[in-house]
């Protein structure tokens, strides 16, 4: 566990050091990467500003301090294209962001969980060799491309679903009616990630379970007239689930990452349209806000799925207690 | 699967080698333009008139390029590393893994737009931050496997025998590394061309280098989707999820071959 | 009495009558016919919040909340909004605030706002307003007098985007985005701001009832934020939204053709003086310091097909005079048209050969080939560059298209000039800055100058435009300037285009204002639904 925050930590303040040092090792004007401008739009006072706003004629170590302790106190810089505080423009962001991410990464574990337990018992059969070669597939294609193709199949052809946003332009003022509204807005996105995250979590559970199904405690258990969808649901899952909960915190990254990409498509006006924006206006900051915090969210995230393991695994725990 | 993998791979790499003998039109050659399927345009023609099937096969060979050399020196450091992090005695191997699991860490699309939105897009560009972001899985994988090695009776009699340690790592270790290796690399690929496809949809793709990802995103922007042109959208979708699939399919050769000699391994490790 | 009865029945009818039409003549005055409840507008335009200082919405707002002092017209008429004006000498503009003008909290709208505007705008923007006046005068409550150093027929130009500002609630504010956005949206238009809903992506205005000019036609008016285009035109389709807007622009031609099988949307083409797929050429370098080899280029390019392919259907062919029809001045000049003939005679004048028989011409011992300069947030100028390569290569010109992304673009084009010709898009305001007819483009000594051109006949004229001393001089001299252009070719149009709107059939009467197109306040009164 240490170790873990020790690493979480240093990931952390990698990020940190790279994004202090990527404008101002590059080549090229250090001012304007640090505010994102172009050259033609700043004045010469409008510069003198920056130069003074951004430190950028101070020492390297002083400029960095002063980067560092800005951080901590929560301050990620200013988007001067936004005219706004950086922190400011993430935070009306994140909760759309994680609305669709959060259901996604817990539908897409469910999900995988089951469908993985399933084939992983009938390793070899018909039936697994569907669902696999199914959820290769479709991990084969692309994230963005699947958001296009359902969305243009269930909201444009079929009608099922809204085109985009998180809510209808007038929301029901019931609260019930507001929460079902969100939701039906929910389905695409979710739907979209959870296909796309759940084939690697599935595979990593179908080969475990059918790994463990030839382990010897699973031959005794059959031996005691058990049967097999309840000895993986009692005997195989209590062993499988740390790698699981394992690769649902990494899974997390890329859910997010995916959410990212597919929040354009779906005209949410979360972290992944602000990103879209930053991008296509070179907004540095705004991006660089947009990488730390998704580096802590993969962060807690993995840190989260630790504690969640040593909470549910006796082994963990017991040698933790040893150790004491 | 690996015939399966190989015909489609192959297929691929003839279109890459040889487009001017596969494709029926020249890359440039222009039509009427938003022609849908039809006898002489396959696929029918994009927003320029360029016949869709032509483009595709041109296509190959710089989307597979981008993807190939990525994942070469991506395995490159992958395998340096964890071979190092695996071998290395005590504080040194811990100082790699560390840096291993801090690379696992980062996000890794967030991180490449970043890079890319400083340093430019050219392919030279997407092709190194591609292959900087995708080596660690591999090191993870290559660490666990040398740390096993380095237990087995063979290398403790290497060590008696008084050879060197690096060449015991490098003439030793790593051959036996071949399979996990190779199929660490078909998986790589795949992973490296949806990564460029991801950025080139996100308008952070090479603009003068067409690949599929920058066909999707060119279908997108440029009114694929509200005309109805799906097979312009559609067509390169599916030649990305073919092509990753036959790494797939290639790669799970590698990795059974693997654990028939080690036991077991399964890709996602 | 049998006569009696009869006329009191008369009589009683009558009133009947009188009384039926009265009350019919009340029930109209309510739910007048065509009236509309809710109508509903998607745009791409990126709105983070509802500031005035995001540009984007402030926009939208001077079509329904904030009035400016006057409006333009299609046609460039000028027409009183929140003023009245006059003047006798194009030097003195009298504004008068039309009778009962009140802000959305019941303030009267006065004079000493647009002077506290002038002010306000000159303390945020460092300048540019206020002190572009040598004087300001309050006449009376409602009247100002803006006194200009000289004349300036083309003055009220600059009063049709100048959103007028309540004093009362920005007086003490120094940092507008302090205030409570209720508060600081109040404006003085037919349309009050309601709210900004950023998880529907939504902004909501609805009428305002003490307008002088009356009950607008329909009463709530939103906005519906889109991220992705495609989801917009499809959402049109699908009669969920019932325009698409977006400020000096129009509906993407690559969706055009698709918006105009589907029965239940009309479009309309309106004026457009922007030159938005131009090429121009780096003058002062070689090869296209050659006058022949941009005469030859001119020639060679296959406008029909440019038009096609990346035109709307109301595309004009571009001509060799550059400035776009429904620019003040325009004159007709040669219709561009491709004779490759003529290029490959205008190639060997110039001196090109393909000594290496590789099919591509060399000049100066040089391969020939021209490198274009595109920005990389515009992905059809790309395509406009491939088209051009595709084009040049049959007359033996090679062509390399250099991608830049947009800072870099700007750095190497407008501060080092060190492009060779660009293809990139002009706006309508560029255009008309300096001088007009894209002086600020293509003379040399000018910071955004992509053409670098500093011949002195071209220096003569532009100073000739300065010293107009009234619009039919300057026109006189925009002629002349624009056959200029036709002679020497510093820089080719590839084609002319009208923005085209789109919106649901169900709807008629939109009026075109020359700023903002169909949105504005005029077409608010005048909107009719089916």
């Amino acid at each position: 566990m240490k170790k873990k925050l020790l690493i979480s930590f240093f990931c952390l303040l990698f990020i940190l050091v790279f994004n202090f040092a990527l404008p101002r090792l590059l080549p090229g004007d250090t001012v304007l990467m640090l505010v994102g401008m172009d050259e033609d739009v700043v004045s010469e006072n409008e510069y003198a500003y920056y130069v003074e706003k951004t430190g950028a004629d101070r020492p390297l170590a002083e400029q960095f301090a002063s980067y560092l302790r800005g951080i901590l106190q929560g301050d990620l810089g200013y988007s001067y294209h936004h005219n706004a505080p950086v922190e400011q423009l993430i935070a009306q962001r994140v909760p759309a962001t994680l609305q669709i991410a959060l259901p996604a990464v817990l539908l897409s574990a469910l999900l995988a969980l089951v469908l993985g337990c399933y084939a992983g018992m009938r390793k070899g059969s018909g039936m697994e060799r569907m669902i696999s070669t199914l959820q290769i597939t479709v991990d084969a294609i692309p994230g963005f491309l699947l958001g296009l193709l359902l969305l243009s199949l269930f909201a444009f052809h079929l009608g099922w679903f809204p085109s985009g946003a998180l809510n209808s332009i007038v929301v029901p003022a019931a609260t019930l009616p507001a929460w079902g509204d969100r939701i039906w807005h929910l389905c695409l996105p979710v739907l979209t990630l959870v296909l796309g995250s759940v084939p690697a979590k599935y595979l990593l559970v179908c080969n475990t379970v059918a790994q463990q199904m030839q382990e010897k405690y699973v031959l005794y258990a059959r031996s005691r007239g058990l049967s097999d969808s309840y000895i993986v649901w009692h005997h195989i899952l209590p062993n499988i689930c740390q790698p699981f909960i394992a690769m649902v915190g990494m899974n997390m990254g890329f859910i997010f990452s995916g959410s990212l990409v597919i929040e354009t498509i779906f005209s949410i006006r979360g972290l992944g349209s602000l990103l879209d924006q930053a991008i296509r206006s070179r907004d540095y900051p705004l991006l660089q806000g947009c990488l730390l915090v998704s580096a802590v969210v993969v962060v807690v995230a993995n840190l989260l799925t630790d504690v969640l393991c040593v909470a549910l695994d006796p082994k963990v725990r017991c040698r933790i207690h040893e150790a004491e | 699967m690996l015939f399966f993998g190989l015909v489609v791979l192959a297929g691929f790499g003839l279109c890459a080698l040889f487009p001017q003998a596969i494709a029926p039109y020249g890359a440039k050659a222009m039509h009427a333009a938003w022609l849908g399927p039809c006898a002489e345009h396959w696929l029918g023609t994009n927003d320029l008139g360029y016949d869709i099937f032509s483009e595709l096969i041109y296509a190959t060979r710089s989307t597979l390029l981008i993807g190939v050399v990525s994942a070469v020196v991506s395995l490159f450091i992958g395998t340096a590393v964890g071979l190092a992090a695996g071998y290395l005695p005590a504080w040194k191997g811990e100082l790699l893994n560390g840096l291993i699991q801090i690379f696992l860490l980062i996000p890794m699309l967030p991180m490449a737009i970043v890079i890319a939105a400083f340093v430019g897009t050219q392919t030279l560009q997407i092709v190194l931050i591609i292959a900087l972001l995708g080596w660690c899985a591999t090191a993870r994988t290559v660490r666990v496997r040398t740390m096993q090695l380095k237990q087995t009776p063979f290398v403790e009699c290497l060590l008696i025998l008084g050879i060197s340690k690096t060449q015991i790592m490098l003439r030793h270790i790593l051959p036996n590394l071949k399979e996990l290796v190779l199929s660490r690399y078909m998986m790589t690929v795949a992973r490296c061309i949806m990564l460029e496809a991801t950025l080139s949809f996100l308008g952070m793709g090479d603009p003068t280098a067409v690949t599929w990802g920058r066909m999707i995103y060119l279908a997108y922007r440029r009114g694929g989707f509200t005309r109805g042109a799906y097979h312009w959208l559609i067509s390169p979708g599916l030649c990305i999820a073919l092509l990753i699939i036959a790494f797939y399919c290639i790669s799970q050769y590698f990795a059974q071959k693997q654990s028939q000699v080690s036991g077991s391994q399964s890709y996602l490790d | 009495m049998r006569k009696c009865r009869c006329l009191v029945f008369i009589c009683l009818c009558f009133v009947m009558c009188c009384a039926l039409s009265a009350c019919g003549g009340q029930e109209a005055s309510q739910p007048e016919a065509g009236r509309i409840d809710t109508f509903i507008i998607g745009t791409t335009a990126e709105i983070s919040s509802a500031k005035r200082s995001v540009y984007n919405f402030d926009v939208l707002t001077g079509t329904l909340s904030q009035l400016a002092p006057v409006w333009v017209d299609a046609d460039g008429v000028y027409h009183p909004l929140l003023c009245t004006y006059s003047t006798e000498d194009s030097r003195t503009w009298i504004l008068t605030v039309r009778e009962g003008m009140t802000w959305h909290d019941g303030q009267p709208v006065s004079a000493a706002d647009i002077q506290f505007t002038l002010e306000y705008l000159d303390s945020q923007n460092g300048g540019g307003y206020a002190d572009s006046y040598e004087d300001i005068r309050l006449v009376d409550e409602r009247t100002i007098a803006l006194e200009l150093a000289e004349p300036n027929p083309r003055h009220l130009a600059s009063l049709t985007t100048l959103r007028i500002l309540p004093k009362h609630i920005y007086q003490d504010v120094t940092d507008d985005s302090a205030l409570p956005s209720d508060e600081a949206n109040i404006g003085c238009g037919p349309y009050r701001f309601v709210r900004f809903d950023a998880d529907a992506g939504v902004l909501a205005f609805d009428a305002y009832d003490a307008y002088p000019d009356g009950q607008p036609m329909v009463e709530h008016v939103l906005f519906r934020l889109f991220d992705n285009e495609d989801t917009m035109y499809m959402a049109l389709k699908s009669g969920e939204i019932d325009m698409v807007y977006r400020y000096s622009s129009g509906v993407s031609t690559a969706v055009l053709e698709d918006l105009q099988r589907t029965e239940q949307i009309s479009l309309l083409p309106i004026r457009n003086t922007a030159n938005s797929a131009v090429l121009i050429f780096n003058n002062q370098v070689s090869p296209f310091d050659n006058e022949k080899i941009r005469q030859a280029l001119a020639c060679a390019i296959d406008y029909a097909r440019f038009r096609e392919l990346f035109g709307s259907p109301y595309a004009l062919a571009s001509e060799a005079g550059f400035i776009p029809p429904g620019t003040y001045g325009y004159v007709q000049t040669q219709t561009l048209e491709r004779d490759l003939q003529l290029a490959a005679a205008y190639l060997q004048e110039a001196g090109c050969t393909d000594s290496d028989d590789d099919g591509y011409l060399e000049y100066q011992g040089q391969p020939l080939c021209v490198e274009v300069m595109v920005r990389d947030d515009k992905p059809v100028h790309a395509r406009y560059a491939e088209l051009l390569m595709n084009n040049l290569a049959e007359v033996g010109i090679a062509v390399q298209i250099d991608v830049q992304e947009v800072a870099a673009f700007r750095e190497l084009t407008e501060q080092q000039h060190a492009h060779a010709a660009v293809i990139t898009g002009l706006t309508a305001f560029g255009m008309a800055k300096n001088q007009g007819l894209a002086a600020l483009y293509l003379w040399g000594e000018n910071s955004m100058s992509y053409g670098q051109v500093y011949d002195e006949d071209y220096k003569a004229l532009l100073d000739q435009a300065d010293a107009a001393a009234n619009m039919e001089e300057y026109a006189l001299v925009a002629a002349e300037i624009q056959q200029y252009y036709a002679d020497t070719l510093p820089a080719i149009a590839l084609f002319w285009d009208s923005h085209i709107q789109a919106f649901n059939s169900r709807y008629s009467g939109f009026v075109e204002d020359g700023t903002f197109g169909l949105l504005n306040v005029q077409t608010w009164f005048s909107l009719q639904a089916e």
